[in-house]
């Protein structure tokens, strides 16, 4: 008897060992989906032409459950173009009102409607990861294709929003919507 | 052997880590550094996890879509409920049903938890749900998740054979105004009116009323039964964003009146028929709070009081409960999601007796606390996932119990995925069976006529819990965009269960009677696999098949012990139930449904099987206006599908019938 228990006492260590050399063997070689992402929207920012009122700082905005985690930490106080960038995370859509980046999480796209027509005409750039955000009015919307992040633009709602994205942006974009 | 073992697992954990330093070198230089062109060649392996949706869990989950509602034509919830597979839902006339998930049906099913926005609706009387008092329109359904199988670690007890999450819409989601009007055979009348808006970009409110009334279904022998229900209820939703999260309060009110015809002992030992209106109202105000700050780290707080007021003439009971709810998540790491909560409940009744029920207590206030842990590992990436969950919860008949749960998912391919399940999960004794005692009259068909009358007294004091270990299995396979398959296979052992002994007779004079006391034990036990199949299937983007099969095999032994009767879980579900419905876009402004239901006999009942069609023929008159036409049950006249099995309501038989729906949006 104490022989089949020490067995199955063998088994489930051995278990335990597979459990946790399994994940990192394969992850090893992983880059997470959002430190890239986040890479991304430091780009856009970096392309993008603000009117002339936008002040010294640019605030990027998070509307919705951040997916990032601390990879956007890195960003606060960045300097991009001039301007100092800091990073706000907010769930109501009236917070966005001195926001000049606002990234709409995948969680929130419900919201998606209601904080377009909210910034409509507002000097805010807009970026999603929603499939579709692009065509609903997103200025900018990133997408995961063979394990790529691609994007594609929407330069007709960013113009509208008084903002101008350069070409270099509109070149690699996959799409983009007048 | 852990000793041995110990260096050999370090040894590991020290192998893996040459591959993180020589990826660190990679990835850890200034990601922000690099231009855009580099980051568009840069590979990402680990795609963050999706929003989960219930077909993605280890578990045999379906999901009822509102639309789904609309267009099967179903006029209320437990209508509604035939939609997903698995699910048994007997009419007990037009009122009244037994619904239940993998067995053990009964008017009050007691092992299928039933939760409304996140609030129970589970009767801890009737340790089941009054599904006529369930007054949610349909219209105001976002979706019912119906999850089949112990849902306990997660949902608490009596969370056994199955969960039903009904799930509203959102106040934003319902902004404008909307009628709808509805008048026919059965159903003869409906109205609804609900009205939202948005006074600023954070806030949407939700106002609704509603109003049915159901006409009588017909007695088995002919004629007019009494059965009809006559339902009022109003509501509101207000949701406001505030910069951590949505806060959302809701509430609201009902009254229903349902009316039942019994045979009753109005006076030891002499039976009446009584023809009695089952009076309900109540209402409910919830508030909850959701911390959204990441998607790794969420937190919800949640509260509600609640009130009801019952009458029967077998008695009449008023409740309030008031229930607390916190739950965390929290990401560690990449590999774990670990999700915790924290529950109490209190819950408070005064309960007066009957002829045909008397409690120990006229009133009582129990407690309930819970504590519960999940983990959720992903042990390969898009590949296997683990979950490790446990629920605590301490209620004042039965202590402490410990309900855990382990589930394994694989997804091979994108197409296809398996899981495992084994859970424990726990029935806990309702108030009625913690010193209730109902009086009825031994059925005197066959008694010989020389003995005197007899009452039997069903004797309820020291009922335990319930208890079940279940193995689960499923796999569901998308064969191509436009169809798939979801297989669940189930073995379920139930132990502890329910059962009463007889009592040897007593003599009672005046007036003159045998009492038969029968009391209440916890010897008797089930066994029994099941299995369900669910296939969609969308010939054409204008035609959906959905075809459904369940089988259950269930065995309920009773305790081989003196004076031991058969137990009332025996045989009340039917072996195969199979469903096909078609919804078809005949042009884009005529929509045309039918639904095929076929349910095998219930054996102990009894009932004869049945198959039976809805149709429904909505036209899309104007953007805003959509008219239909439904038929339920349209291949007999009328069927049985159920009977009361304790308090025997005079059985009644469902009839074919037709409503006109009108539905304006403005």
């Amino acid at each position: 008897m104490p022989q089949s228990s020490s067995l199955l006492g063998g088994w489930r260590v051995a278990l335990l060992v597979a459990l946790l050399i399994l994940p990192r063997a394969v992850r090893a070689d992983t880059l997470a989906e959002y430190r890239l992402k986040a890479a991304f929207l430091l780009n856009f920012v970096t392309f993008t032409e603000w009117p002339a009122g936008v002040g010294n700082s640019l605030n990027l905005c998070i509307f919705g459950p951040d997916p990032f985690g601390d990879n956007l930490d890195k960003l606060q106080g960045k300097r991009v173009a001039g301007r100092i960038l800091a990073v706000r995370r907010t769930s109501s859509v009236s917070s966005l009102a001195d926001c000049q980046v606002v990234f709409i999480t995948r969680l929130a796209s419900g919201s998606l409607p209601r904080v377009l027509d909210y910034l409509d005409g507002k000097p805010v750039l807009t970026i999603a990861d929603t499939p579709g955000a692009a065509r609903q009015g997103v200025a900018l919307n990133m997408d995961t294709e063979q394990s790529k992040v691609t994007f594609e633009a929407n330069l007709g709602a960013a113009r509208g929003n008084g903002l101008g994205l350069s070409s270099k942006l509109l070149r690699l974009a996959r799409e983009v919507y007048q | 052997m852990t000793m041995k073992l110990l260096p050999a697992l370090l040894g590991f954990a020290l192998m893996t880590q040459p591959f993180h330093t020589a990826h660190a070198a990679q990835t850890g230089a200034d990601i922000f550094a690099i231009n855009l062109e580099e980051l568009m060649q840069v590979t990402v392996t680990s795609v963050s996890k999706k929003e989960q949706t219930l077909a993605q869990t280890a578990a045999a989950a379906f999901v009822i879509q509102g639309e789904d509602i609309r267009r099967s034509g179903a006029s209320n919830i437990p209508e509604a409920l035939r939609l997903a597979p698995g699910v048994q839902v007997s009419a007990i006339g037009n009122n009244k049903w037994a619904v239940s998930i993998r067995g053990q049906a009964d008017r009050f099913s007691n092992k299928l938890l039933v939760l409304v926005d996140g609030r129970s609706v589970y009767s801890p009387l009737f340790s089941g749900v009054l599904w006529e008092a369930l007054d949610i329109p349909l219209e105001n359904i976002a979706r019912i998740e119906v999850i089949r199988g112990p849902g306990a670690s997660i949902w608490g007890a009596n969370a056994v054979n199955g969960v039903i999450n009904i799930i509203t819409k959102s106040a934003f989601d319902t902004l404008g105004g909307q009628v709808a009007l509805a008048a026919g055979s059965e159903l003869r009348g409906y109205g609804f009116a609900r009205y939202g808006w948005n006074p600023d970009p954070d806030t949407a409110v939700q106002l609704h009323a509603k109003a049915h009334d159901y006409g009588p279904s017909q007695p088995v022998g002919g004629g007019e039964g009494y059965d009809d229900w006559r339902n009022q209820s109003a509501g509101f939703k207000l949701e406001r964003l505030l910069e951590g999260g949505p806060l959302k309060v809701q509430g609201g009110v009902y009254s229903s009146r349902a009316g039942d015809e019994l045979n009753l002992i109005s006076a030891q030992p002499a039976n009446t028929l009584v023809q009695n209106t089952q009076k309900i109202s109540g209402g409910h105000l919830m508030a909850r709070w959701e911390d959204q700050g990441s998607e790794g780290r969420q937190q919800s707080f949640q509260a509600y009081l609640e009130h009801s007021d019952y009458d029967h003439v077998i008695l009449k009971e008023l409740r309030t409960t008031f229930d607390l709810e916190y739950q965390n998540r929290r990401a560690i790491g990449t590999d774990h999601d670990l999700i915790w909560g924290l529950g109490f409940r209190h819950s408070s009744d005064t309960i007066d007796s009957s002829p045909m029920f008397t409690e120990s207590e006229r009133e009582r206030g129990s407690d309930l606390y819970s504590a519960y842990l999940q983990d959720e590992i992903t042990l390969q990436p898009e590949r296997w996932r683990l979950s490790l969950g446990a629920r605590l919860e301490h209620n004042d008949y039965t202590g402490f119990e410990f309900q855990p749960n382990v589930r394994l998912l694989w997804t091979p391919s994108e197409k296809s995925s398996a899981w495992l399940s084994l859970a424990r999960a726990i029935r806990t004794p309702s108030r009625a069976e913690r010193g209730g005692s109902i009086y009825v009259q031994a059925d005197p068909v066959g008694q010989p006529p020389f003995l005197p009358p007899s009452v039997v007294q069903f004797v309820s004091n020291d009922t335990g819990e319930e208890q079940l270990d279940a193995l689960d299995l499923g796999w569901r396979y998308q064969f191509n965009p436009t169809t798939s398959l979801d297989l669940a296979a189930f073995y379920y052992r139930y132990d502890k269960l329910r059962g009463t002994a007889l009592a040897p007779p007593t003599f009672v004079f005046p007036p003159g009677y045998l009492l038969i006391q029968t009391l209440n034990n916890n010897a008797n036990s089930a066994s029994g696999p099941g299995l369900e199949a669910s296939l969609d299937w969308r010939p054409r983007p204008d035609w959906r098949m959905q075809a459904n099969y369940s089988w259950l095999n269930l065995v309920v032994r009773s305790a081989d012990l003196p004076g031991q009767t058969t137990s009332d879980y025996t045989g009340t579900s039917p072996t195969h139930q199979f469903s096909l419905r078609s919804s078809l876009d005949l042009t884009s402004r005529l929509h045309w449904d039918a639904w095929l239901r076929y349910v095998s006999r219930i054996k102990n009942l009894p009932v004869p099987e049945f198959t039976t069609l809805d149709m429904r023929l909505a036209w899309q008159a104007d953007k805003d206006l959509e008219i239909s036409l439904v038929g339920q049950n349209l291949l007999d006249s009328a069927h049985l599908e159920y009977e009361g099995n304790f308090f025997k309501s005079t059985p009644t038989e469902l009839q074919r019938g037709f409503y006109v729906k009108a539905n304006w949006r403005f």
